[in-house]
């Protein structure tokens, strides 16, 4: 009889054990949820620092080449932009996840290239400036 | 069934699509200078001209202009001021609000600006 007793509370002890280390399906779920999220968030921003070169087509259609160097700046990033043989001129650019967007005065007249940060590193732009109603396209990649 | 959800994306798409165009308008904005950390408030209008948005501030006694691309849901904008050329990105959220950020050259923070639709 005692072994009997002795075996059903092993029995009882093991089971309440084995509980124990279960967890519960919602606790498992908010786990998963946050091992989602940490692997979400250790997937690598991609770098946009750096010299790249490129070619576009304008508002009017003309295809042109293009050096483009990004120096980030805190929070911002300061750029210069070489289009074809003419004079470098200066941009501002800001970043919002995975995009990066470039202001720029060329000298004549003020624009903008709103560039999709692609995961191979390069980027690609729509283009408009002050005096056209049209929009451009641009690719960059790194040099 | 199957068309259900179809038939959702199809709104979605729709949505997306209206939520886009209906940037135009005349907005109140309130932002964040980031070079004297100080608020102001100005009028903003954005016109839909062709593929491309013309979009002109409004200060007391004196406004400028930019222009923006709508490019992943975001209205991306270069414009001059009265200290040169600069730069904006705003998020248009679904209730017309635009939430933005912007960068002035010379500067190294971005200042904040948020556009209510009047």
């Amino acid at each position: 009889m005692k072994g009997i007793i002795c075996l059903t509370l092993t029995a009882t002890l093991a089971a309440a054990l084995l509980a124990s280390c279960q967890k519960p399906p919602e606790e498992g779920k908010r786990a998963e949820t946050a091992a989602a999220e940490v692997a979400e968030e250790a997937v690598p921003i991609t770098e946009v620092k750096g010299t790249y070169i490129g070619n576009g087509t304008d508002a009017d259609g003309n295809a042109y080449t293009c050096e483009v160097e990004i120096i980030p700046a805190r929070e911002v990033y300061w750029v210069k932009r070489r289009v074809d043989d003419s004079a470098p001129y200066d941009g501002i650019a800001i970043r919002r996840d995975d995009t990066f967007v470039v202001g720029y005065w060329d000298g004549y007249r003020y624009g903008v290239v709103a560039y999709t940060i692609n995961p191979d590193g390069s980027l690609d732009g729509a283009s408009a400036q002050e005096d056209r109603i049209k929009t451009g396209a641009e690719r960059l990649e790194k040099k | 069934m199957r068309a259900i959800p179809l038939c959702g994306l199809v709104i979605s798409l729709a949505f997306a699509a209206t939520a886009a165009d209906d940037v135009a308008g005349v907005y109140t904005a309130f932002g964040v200078d980031p070079h004297t950390r100080q608020t102001y408030g100005c009028k903003v209008e954005i016109i839909k001209t062709g593929d491309v948005y013309k979009i002109r501030w409004y200060f007391e006694g004196y406004d400028y202009g930019g222009v923006g691309v709508i490019k992943n849901g975001l209205l991306c904008v270069g414009y001059a001021a009265d200290v040169g050329y600069g730069v904006a990105i705003y998020k248009i959220e679904p209730d017309g609000l635009l939430d933005g950020v912007f960068g002035l050259p010379g500067f190294k923070e971005k200042g904040t600006e948020r556009l209510h639709k009047d």
